[in-house]
């Protein structure tokens, strides 16, 4: 039986991305530090200017939903992967937990 | 390992007490050492993080999030004064920084 463990909340403003966002196939070093190739690969694809800040929320939100953040627990960020996959609905994502997160 | 210098201690200082005025838009003079990250700027993991970017480009430094947590997890940064010393002991140890212990 599926049991919910926790839930966990975040909202990020969009411009506070603007800097960091993929230029075609180049993706500065802060999504490198936040993401695994795996997640850069798959989300790269699909409207990066979302996906990217949205995945990020995503992590966030998985963090509070096991009620630690990555600076007092052993979860790091790429522990914790999402991956769209459609580019006609954001909502459609997965999230693949590995590591300490699982 | 980079030694840390007198230059290097001011110029990380700088670095972080800009970043933090000019992303929680209060006054540079309002901050010093002792300030508290979340309660008196409400600063979040994002600017953290990419304060981290920063340094990393600024001082080409091979570390990875998970050690900064690991080291972190130890050693709890909540003021401005106790990010800078990490900054700087990433600078200095960069991926080996949790050997320091």
């Amino acid at each position: 039986m599926n049991e919910i463990l926790g839930c966990g909340i975040d909202i990020e403003e969009l411009t506070r991305f603007e800097k960091h966002l993929p230029v075609q196939a180049d993706i500065p070093g802060f999504f490198h530090l936040v993401c695994s190739d795996a997640e850069i690969n798959c989300n790269l694809d699909i409207l990066p200017h979302l996906t990217f800040p949205i995945g990020f929320s995503c992590k966030e939100a998985c963090f509070k939903a096991f009620g630690v953040s990555w600076t007092n627990s052993r979860i790091s960020w790429k522990d914790i992967e999402i991956f769209f996959n459609n580019k006609h609905d954001l909502r459609e994502y997965s999230i693949r937990l590995n590591g300490y997160a699982l | 390992m980079i030694e840390i210098t007198a230059n290097i201690k001011a110029e990380v200082k700088e670095v972080v007490y800009q970043f933090f005025a000019e992303q929680c838009e209060v006054d540079v003079s309002k901050i010093n050492d002792r300030t508290n990250i979340i309660s008196d700027l409400e600063g979040d993991s994002l600017m953290f993080l990419e304060l981290i970017e920063i340094f990393k480009k600024k001082y080409n430094l091979n570390i990875e999030l998970k050690t900064v947590g690991k080291y972190v997890l130890k050693h709890p940064v909540e003021t401005i004064g106790q990010l800078i010393d990490t900054q700087l002991l990433m600078i200095q140890y960069e991926n080996k920084i949790t050997e320091m212990d």
